[in-house]
């Protein structure tokens, strides 16, 4: 039984005895990834910073907001939890004026109460804390004149919470800046609190809509005109038509090249394995299995294809980066040599089988 | 039961008169056979028929008894590489390898590790006078070596059946006599050799003749 180690061997050891060949394969293939991404590259370098300005601005945020009679509560949130089409949600309670307790007349920053499952994406502590330790945004901080984050804050009417850290306030929840929240737990014997902002984030841009309709019904309000509900769907739907468009004509340009490439690469390697006829010939009178001539020259040309991926790829990224053009992701890169690879074998497929197929004594014959 | 056998064999290309019609023949162990006969009259097609590198249109070759013509490609393949040796005319060396690369080519197909294949290689090209050649490519010998080189590669397996299409066709007299001389060394051992040729000096040394 021939050992793949050994067709993999014999394989490398035919590539680099045939200089030209190889040297003419790797320049195709390196030439198909370099065009691709020097195109297509830079169309979706571009798309990404697009959707990455308008993501920015929360796309995938719904925020209800109610009044202080409109009856919506905390049990909203096991609701939601029933939900598909969600990532995040929070809700928080009315806000309440609160200044630091070290000056008498500091500036006042609204607190408020906050409940959800996953508080800790916002970078709160992992851990339960106490139910009256808060966490600060800079701007709060600032307005407070706590630099250290770390002291005491009183609400008017007397109720004290401890500042222990600062967080950083993500894009969707900005529009309550300057914000103190004091993560509260939920549980069977903690009665529901009212809340005053509801916030709730799509898994994706296209679920906004969806998503939007499916929260209003499971609000439960005594008074549903003392609530209203914002969406960024016009952002959304911007999103989608922005990366709809480009992506579709980025996917054309990929097709399109690979296509002409792999028409290329075929003729070229048909031509390079009629040139060396008669090197097949021997190899299947010597005792190489038609199985064996395929495998030979697939693994041939997918070694000689992946330094190809690699030279085009690290081509085009510099030819990128000194042109100041956005790089298209990692992941971009990679689908571009795994694709460059396969449709070098796939273009190599029908040459490898003609090889496998040459007629000994036809090709021994011939001078 | 004979190492080799032909029986009834036709073959021909195309649609046109077949070149060989019912052939049969019987090769022992231990015997050098001469295929001789005008050109154009099917040596070569014989001795591709017999290393099973073509399948006749009808009829059986039998190796140890047992039909291998009809066997499928990787058998057959298996069987060349395994059972067989080859020698060709212009001896066949792939120009772009190493002479030592090209003796051990067969050891891929066999599934023969490569370093013990190396061994017997430079045994076999120290045997021959060719040893000194290992590292250099095919275009860098004369004819008569590169006879030499091939009829290494035909040896390396220790093959039972060693088949060879016109050897000392294109050789001097020196080179003629390594090569004939080895084959003949070679069926000592128990093979059997068969050379397809119209050189009269290679045939006065084989064990018996087919004419053609």
């Amino acid at each position: 039984m021939t050992r793949w180690w050994a067709v993999v061997r014999e394989a490398l050891a035919s590539a680099l005895s045939q200089p030209v060949a190889s040297v003419v394969t790797i320049v195709m293939v390196a030439g198909m990834c370099a065009t691709v991404l020097l195109t297509t590259g830079r169309t979706v370098g571009a798309e990404q910073a697009v959707i990455g300005t308008i993501d920015s601005a929360g796309t995938r945020s719904i925020v209800v907001r109610a009044e202080a009679d409109a009856g919506l509560n905390t049990g909203v949130l096991d609701r939601l939890a029933n939900l598909d089409g969600i990532e995040w949600a929070g809700a928080f309670g009315p806000a309440r004026d609160t200044q630091n307790t070290a000056f008498a007349d500091g500036t006042r920053v609204p607190v408020r109460l906050a409940w959800g499952d996953n508080l800790s994406d916002l970078g709160l502590a992992a851990s339960p804390v106490a139910d009256r330790s808060a966490f600060a945004s800079t701007a709060a901080l600032t307005q407070l004149g706590m630099p250290d984050a770390a002291g005491g804050i009183a609400t008017v009417d007397g109720d004290q919470f401890a500042v222990i850290a600062e967080f950083a306030v993500p894009d969707y929840l900005s529009f309550l800046q300057p914000l103190v929240i004091v993560p509260q737990q939920r549980g069977p014997d903690i009665a529901e609190q009212p809340v005053s902002v509801l916030v709730v984030i799509a898994e994706r841009p296209d679920l906004v809509a969806p998503v939007s309709a499916a929260v209003q019904s499971v609000l439960a309000v005594d008074d549903i005109t003392k609530v209203t509900l914002s969406t960024s769907e016009s952002l959304a739907q911007l999103r989608a038509i922005v990366e709809g468009q480009l992506g579709s004509f980025g996917r054309g340009l990929v097709i399109v090249i690979f296509a002409l490439t792999a028409v290329l690469v075929a003729a070229i390697l048909y031509g390079l394995v009629m040139l060396r006829r008669k090197d097949f010939g021997r190899r299947r009178a010597l005792g190489a299995s038609q199985s064996l001539i395929v495998a030979l020259l697939l693994t041939q040309i997918g070694a000689l294809a992946l330094v190809g991926a690699v030279v085009g790829c690290a081509a085009a990224a510099i030819g990128l980066a000194a042109s100041g053009d956005p790089l298209p992701g990692i992941a971009f890169f990679a689908a571009v040599a795994i694709l460059a690879i396969v449709t070098g074998l796939v273009a190599a497929l029908v040459p490898a089988l003609a090889a496998a197929r040459r007629d000994p004594l036809k090709e021994l014959r011939v001078p | 039961m004979a190492l080799l056998e032909a029986r009834g064999i036709s073959f021909g290309y195309g649609r046109g008169v077949p070149i060989l019609d019912g052939w049969d023949a019987r090769f022992e162990a231990g015997e050098v056979v001469a295929i001789t006969g005008p050109s154009g009259r099917g040596k070569s097609t014989l001795l591709y028929l017999l290393g099973l590198m073509l399948a006749p249109r009808a009829g059986q070759v039998l190796v140890d008894g047992a039909d291998a013509a009809s066997q499928r490609d990787a058998a057959r393949a298996r069987m060349r590489a395994g059972l067989f040796g080859f020698v060709f005319q212009d001896a066949a060396l792939d120009a772009t390898r190493t002479v030592l690369d090209n003796v051990i080519e067969t050891a891929l197909y066999r599934g023969q590790p490569r370093e013990e294949a190396k061994a017997r290689a430079l045994e076999l090209m120290a045997q021959f006078g060719v040893d000194l050649r290992a590292t250099h490519k095919p275009g860098q010998v004369s004819g008569g070596q590169a006879q030499r080189i091939a009829l290494c590669r035909a040896l390396l397996n220790r093959p039972r059946i060693l088949l060879a299409d016109e050897p000392t066709g294109n050789l001097d007299q020196d080179s003629a006599t390594v090569v004939v001389d080895a084959m003949r060394s070679h069926a000592v051992s128990g093979s059997t050799v068969i050379v397809a040729t119209h050189d009269p000096a290679l045939v006065a040394r084989c064990d018996r003749v087919i004419q053609l």
